[in-house]
């Protein structure tokens, strides 16, 4: 009977794993019934067993088993004399799941040997465990994420050491959201682009534009926020940086020219950080930017004060408090204060607050009486 | 690897290597719970062992990476010399997977929001020492593609922590809540269920124990939650998907709830006709230009702040009294503002 693939991938890593010294290809090749067959054969069939192995060991080396090439010193550099092993990080780590409050401490009550692996173990608290499990249940959760198989793989991992009491299903999930899950497919392309820094080419339905256009970019980032995905990318055409929402995107290709090789590095300056969680107000041109001052009524304030709007400048008698808001658009930051209903009103600059109230007449007398 | 088709050799080969580590473990593992793991049906399992153990029959005997495999009854056990004992090391994605999942707590705690996610990269090791110490997260993240996941959770990290181990704890919460447009807080016992999010916005669902009913908290208007005594338990009727199928559309928008129609500007069409294709909006086109959208609304407080928000180019067309609530509101507004400026 002929050997599956998964068969012949399993007896070379079987065959790997027991050899603590590399292994010459020939020797592989004569032990494995797979390989050893063809080589029995005419050439024709010879030189298909030396592709075989070479997909073989590609394949497997792409799914993250570190086959290891080393040259043989005695006469290294030709191909022919390459041979192969499994270095002995090829498994997980150990890992213990400890209880912090176990660890030894010393005299003056400081944990001195937390770290200590044990029996070639490495000792995981329970928070850390629960950090990394939990992180990773959520993952899977996340709509369109084009890693969700990969999050659940390494949560099973890390769960065959690591159980803590009390991980059970995940409390927080993620709804559904149509939009990121209608753009997964786009989201797994955009990901490979940016795994091999591969220049990209879509349409784009800019909603400031008036029509939908071709943009060429160096893919740098994939931003999952507010429920969908974001590229940031260098456009080549604007020779700037832009932030392209995925559900945008129409006819994404991926250049193929030269697959092995990056068409372009990352700018140095580049923190994907730098275009997360920023407010609608805080977009815009430098230049373009003020400052402004919000009254927040208590407890209101306290609520602003926990979610981070503005920075705090007051803190008044009555619970009050006076923030700073740094605005690039207005009209952005008006919408914002109206949604809070009275709750905060602006302080100054005068005509960004007569701008609030222009604003809210308007709205007030289209929806009074008689007004339609 | 893990994104293969279950049938592919590729997701054969991974759910092998985490069968025969579970397996050899003492009593080995359910062919159930493997199943289960997997998200595929109990028979696959059993296929996958069978390539596994067909080796047998094209090999020499004596192979190093010799096995026995039992099947018993519900159960399969693996006896071998040194073969796949333990999970393999994790590959490139998963690790990738692991820095975003540890990414999660230290962001939330950053005070100031934009270096929120840069900075946790530094945090990312303190959070993971032994993780990053055993080899399990690599050292340098530059190796890592770009990649965030920035769920924005506030700085009120703290109640977000507190409600989440509450929800998985299955333990009662005392928290102080503000709700939309009002002007006090409340303070109540919730049994949180569910942590999610939708449309934009972290929610609890949880039974408030002041009013015996199962309700929706957002999670940024919680002022501060504090860990009761006791326990719960989620009745058996509970079912999270009926909270999260529907995404927002039934947070706010029930079909318990009254229809309010919307008209929105010319000016902003573009957007709400990107909205309506992502959710199931009844939509009218308008001979100006606008739309009106008829939204089924369980809480008018929602519908008087998602008027205001569009600042004049989204209107109340009905009924009445939907109107006159976001006409009184602005009103307040306009005049509030107009109070200050003769001060």
């Amino acid at each position: 009977m002929e050997p599956t693939k998964l068969q012949r991938w399993i007896d070379l890593v079987a065959f790997l794993v027991a050899h603590r010294f590399p292994v010459a290809k020939e020797q592989i090749w004569r032990e494995l019934p797979a390989y050893a067959r063809g080589l029995d054969g005419n050439e024709q069939e010879q030189a298909a067993v030396r592709r075989m192995f070479e997909r073989d060991k590609d394949e497997l080396r792409s799914m993250g088993i570190p086959i290891e090439t080393v040259a043989n010193p005695v006469r290294s550099g030709s191909d022919d004399t390459s041979r192969y092993r499994l270095p002995q990080s090829f498994y997980l780590p150990r890992l213990r799941l400890v209880d912090e409050a176990d660890d030894a401490r010393d005299e003056d009550g400081r944990a001195f040997h937390a770290r200590r692996p044990t029996f070639g173990a490495e000792n995981v608290t329970f928070d850390e465990a629960m950090r990394a499990l939990s992180g990773l249940q959520e993952l899977t959760t996340l709509p369109g994420f084009p890693l969700a198989g990969h999050a659940k793989s390494a949560f099973r991992k890390l769960s065959f050491d690591l159980k803590p009491d009390g991980l059970g299903e995940a409390p927080v999930q993620y709804a559904p959201s149509a939009e990121a899950t209608r753009t997964s497919a786009v989201v797994a392309q955009l990901f490979g682009a940016l795994k091999h820094k591969k220049r990209l080419t879509f349409r784009y339905r800019a909603m400031t534009g008036a029509e939908e256009a071709e943009r060429r970019v160096r893919p740098c980032g994939l931003l999952f926020e507010l429920g969908r995905w974001y590229l940031v990318a260098y456009d080549e055409a604007r020779r700037d940086m832009r932030v392209f929402r995925v559900g945008r995107m129409t006819a994404a290709t991926v250049n193929r020219k030269s697959p092995g090789t990056p068409d372009f590095e990352l700018p140095s300056n580049f923190e994907l950080s730098d275009y997360a969680n920023r407010k609608a107000w805080e977009m815009g041109s430098e230049a373009a930017e003020e400052r402004a001052t919000l009254r927040f009524d208590f407890p209101c304030a306290e609520w602003a004060d926990r979610n981070g709007h503005g920075v705090l400048l007051e803190e008044c008698d009555d619970g009050s408090q006076l923030r700073g808001f740094r605005v690039r658009n207005r009209h952005h930051l008006v919408r914002w204060v109206l949604e809070l209903a009275g709750q905060a009103r602006i302080e100054s600059p005068a005509s960004l607050h007569e701008q609030l109230r222009e604003t809210a007449s308007t709205i007030a007398e289209l929806h009074e009486d008689g007004q339609r | 690897m893990a994104s293969a088709s279950p049938a592919s050799a590729q997701a054969r080969f991974e759910r092998l290597a985490h069968i025969v580590a579970a397996a050899s473990r003492e009593g080995g593992v359910e062919i159930e719970t493997l199943a289960r793991d997997f998200s595929v049906p109990t028979q696959r399992i059993l296929d996958d062992i069978r390539e596994l153990t067909t080796r047998g029959d094209y090999r020499p005997g004596g192979w190093p990476g010799d096995i026995l495999v039992f099947v018993e009854g519900d159960r399969i056990r693996v006896e071998h010399t040194s073969f796949m004992d333990r999970p393999l090391r994790l590959t490139f994605q998963e690790h990738l997977c692991l820095a975003l999942a540890l990414r999660g707590e230290p962001v939330a705690t950053r005070p100031d929001s934009h270096a929120r996610l840069d900075e946790s990269g530094g945090e990312l090791l303190g959070a993971s020492k032994a993780l990053t110490m055993a080899g399990v997260v690599p050292p340098d993240r530059g190796a890592l593609p770009g990649i965030a996941v920035s769920d924005r959770i506030p700085d009120h990290a703290e109640v977000h922590k507190v409600v989440t181990f509450a929800a998985r704890s299955r333990r009662p919460c005392r928290i102080r809540y503000l709700k939309l447009t009002a002007k006090d807080e409340s303070r109540r016992v919730v049994h949180p269920y569910l942590v999610a999010f939708s449309d934009e916005t972290w929610y609890v669902v949880a039974r408030c124990m002041e009013s015996d009913a199962v309700k929706i908290f957002r999670m940024d208007r919680i002022l501060s939650a504090v860990l009761g005594e006791g326990a719960f338990d989620i009745p058996s009727d509970f079912d999270a998907k009926t909270y999260l199928d529907g995404g927002a559309d039934e947070f706010f928008f029930a079909s318990v709830g009254r229809n309010a129609y919307v008209r929105y500007s010319p000016r902003i069409v573009k957007w709400i006709r990107e909205r309506a294709s992502y959710r199931s909006l009844s939509m009218e086109d308008n001979d100006d230009g606008s739309v009106t959208v008829c939204h089924s609304v369980a809480d008018p407080q929602w519908l008087v702040c998602h008027v205001l928000r569009y600042a004049g180019d989204a209107v109340v067309e009905g009924p009445e009294e939907f109107r006159r609530m976001v006409a009184e509101v602005a009103r307040g507004i306009a005049d509030l503002a107009g109070e200050r400026g003769r001060t």
